[in-house]
């Protein structure tokens, strides 16, 4: 026997008293242990998915759509930019790096992003399996897309129409699918990355260019060109008309192309990578950029001056936008910030209400036990061991609750996680450990000692001979 | 074992308990009668060292209550006095056995629980250690609470009214083993009653008149 034992021994004697303020205990850290996890989580999600872009160049609208959508890949974009702009600010003096990005296409509701190779490096993805893309209508799918879809290198698949899972299908350009990422647990595991000219293959008059390519190299693009400028002056009928004509071409080529790969995929793939490979890049000088359009370009600099003297000149200046990831982050965190506040501060309630509660029974049942206190002073116990006997209870039931509390938030937080990978949204993990938990457990040290404090102080007051006799 | 000099209680100027001079040996018995309001509560009280009289001395094994700071006197009486009380106070949230562990480790006694068994065997509860108060019979309970102040060892055992809530069997039987107990340890042993089932088995008396003067 021993205070622990006794203490115990009560709150057992009272068990739906007790239960009920570990339960209220538990509940109110419980919701404070999932926003602690879930809000910390979701800003190393966004800060991660950021991939140290420092600027974002898209189309005039709001700039945190144009941040949602060019880089969350959760948004529609805001619409398109010339490439020939998008290029002019890439080669500022105080950009280090452009990647462009052209959106409008999805696999299974997976985006299909059409960018540069170097889209992989702004997350450190490794290719798993198989290699980068060579070519137009060859894709690298990221880790999640390729586990869901179940596409494999060699596969072939066909981009939907926008981002819902279902829609126009582009069936008569499909994708080769030549690489697998290795996981990230970034924003690009649910990707499927191709050139830009795979997108302008697909998407508009551009896309007889990047078709032809395919077979005849680079060097003709100046004068498909001229073609697609003629398009446009037709009237739509006549467009469409043509259209449908290069679509039949098109496919016969494509068709020559897989028999190829099929025959020998080996040899293909050697004669590529001896070529060597990576596609130019569309925002080299010498590329042909009239006419031609991507979503948003994404600037990364060294300077520590660009995300301030960029963004206000290319406001000014030109007739694209420029948002700097980290500032419409912050943005966006105190728009939800303001909802967490909300929830916290209703959990801190809830655990002050709680501790009410565990005041009230502890005070109650003292009444009730004061001929108990009583007797144990008669049989030896001293006032100072009546005291600690009651704060220990309290701090049982405190001390439980908020255990118990840390156990429940940690498992809701990891269920959260797994029901959001479903959705694709972000990563969320219940196993993992803020410091601000310890924070929550000194709380409940401190609130069981002040739910015990003044039932306590009766206890050490308790007059045995009173008590005893005054029945 | 047990000697009172001059001693006097007033409850608000009033003495409800005098005696002048009572001396009781180791292994003598002691039976305090008086009818209610008599201040038999009250002396037990005192010589327990739960009150601390107005006036006078009471020395139990050659120490002073009244000498001994309040903590002090409260780890000697859970050491050396038994206590029985009229309302038992068992604790409801702890075993039988549990019980008589309380009462060992509130004295600062090491936990011993082969003579917490032989304590119980003794009056007759061993079979019911694992039980709570609450499942016992008011017999029984009146047994936890003699084991409870016999598991100690204690010099002196104080006992009020006993077996005042009994039955004429079950006031038999905790009479006998409080008076046998007693005896087998050598303990001193007082008991306040109204009950001449029990008082008539204590060879010396005090009867308390009004207002706890000896007659």
């Amino acid at each position: 026997m021993n205070l622990w034992r006794l203490s115990l021994a009560y709150l057992r004697h009272q068990k739906l008293t007790a239960a009920l303020n570990v339960f209220l205990l538990a509940l109110g850290s419980a919701i404070i242990v999932v926003l602690l996890l879930a809000s910390t989580q979701l800003k190393d999600n966004l800060v991660r998915d950021a991939g140290g872009i420092d600027l974002v160049v898209g189309a005039k609208g709001s700039p945190l759509q144009l941040i949602l959508s060019s880089i969350y890949h959760i948004d529609a974009p805001t619409g398109n930019i010339d490439l020939a702009e998008a290029r002019r600010w890439s080669r500022h003096r105080l950009v280090d790096r452009a990647i462009p990005v052209a959106l409008g296409d999805s696999v299974q509701g997976f985006r299909i992003v059409g960018t540069s190779d170097d889209f992989r490096a702004l997350y450190d993805a490794e290719i798993a399996n198989g290699r980068s893309w060579h070519a137009p209508m060859e894709a690298v799918l990221g880790a999640q897309v390729a586990a869901a879809t179940g596409l494999a290198v060699g596969d072939t698949f066909a981009g939907v129409h926008g981002f819902a899972a279902s829609g126009h299908t582009h069936e008569h350009s499909r994708y080769r699918v030549v690489g697998v990422l290795a996981p990230t647990r970034s924003v690009i595991d649910r990707l499927a990355l191709t050139d830009v000219r795979s997108v302008w293959a697909i998407h508009g008059a551009a896309g007889h260019d990047a078709g032809h390519e395919t077979g005849h190299g680079h060097d003709h693009d100046h004068d498909h060109d001229h073609d697609h400028d003629h398009d446009h002056d037709h009237d739509h009928d006549h467009e469409h008309e043509h259209e449908h004509e290069h679509e039949h071409e098109h496919e016969h080529e494509h068709e020559e192309d897989h028999a190829d790969d099929g025959h020998d995929a080996s040899h293909h793939d050697a004669t590529t990578t001896a070529d060597h490979t990576l596609l130019p890049s569309i925002l080299a000088p010498d590329f042909p950029a009239t006419g031609r359009q991507i979503t948003a370009l994404l600037l990364i600099s060294d300077s520590p001056l660009a995300g301030l003297t960029l963004p206000r000149l290319i406001n000014r200046v030109s007739s694209l936008q420029a948002a700097a990831p980290v500032a419409e982050i912050t943005r966006l965190l105190g728009l939800i910030g303001f909802g967490l506040d909300t929830l916290a501060a209703f959990a801190g309630l809830m655990i002050a209400a709680a501790a009410l509660s565990v005041f009230v029974a502890l005070y109650n049942a003292l009444r009730a036990r004061r001929v108990d206190l009583a007797m144990m002073r008669s049989l030896g116990a001293s006032r100072a061991q009546l005291l600690r006997h009651i704060l220990l209870e309290g701090q049982m039931l405190a001390i439980g609750g908020v255990t118990l509390g840390l156990l429940i938030g940690h498992l809701v937080t990891e269920g959260l996680g797994l029901w959001l990978q479903d959705a694709q949204l972000f990563h969320l993990t219940g196993w993992a450990w803020q410091p601000a938990e310890w924070g929550l457990l000194a709380m409940a040290v401190t609130v069981g000692l002040l739910a015990a404090l003044l039932p306590a102080i009766q206890a050490y007051r308790v007059d045995i001979a009173r008590t005893l006799a005054g029945e | 074992m047990l000697c009172i000099r001059d001693l006097e209680h007033c409850y608000t100027d009033v003495p409800v308990v005098r005696l002048q001079r009572l001396d009781v040996a180791a292994g003598e018995q002691l039976a305090i009668l008086g009818p209610s309001g008599s201040g038999k509560s009250t002396l037990l009280h005192l010589l327990a060292g739960v009150l601390t009289p107005t006036r006078g001395d009471i020395r139990v094994c050659d120490q002073s209550l009244a000498a001994m700071r309040e903590s002090a006197r409260d780890r000697f009486r859970g050491r050396h006095i038994g206590l029985v009380y009229q309302s038992l106070h068992l604790i409801a949230a702890l075993s039988v056995a549990d019980n008589l562990a309380l009462a060992r480790y509130l004295a600062g006694l090491t936990p011993d629980a082969a003579r917490i068994d032989e304590t119980l065997e003794r009056v007759g509860l061993a079979a019911f250690k694992g039980s709570y108060p609450a499942q016992l019979s008011q017999g029984q309970r009146q047994r936890v609470a003699l084991a409870r102040a016999l598991v100690n060892e204690p010099r002196l055992i104080l006992a009020d009214e006993p077996t005042s809530s009994l039955d004429d069997a079950n006031a038999e039987r905790v009479a006998t083993l409080l008076i046998e107990r007693a005896r087998a340890a050598g303990a001193a042993l007082v008991v306040t009653t109204h009950d001449h089932r029990l008082a008539d088995r204590f060879e010396r008396r005090l009867v308390l008149g009004e207002a706890g003067v000896v007659a």
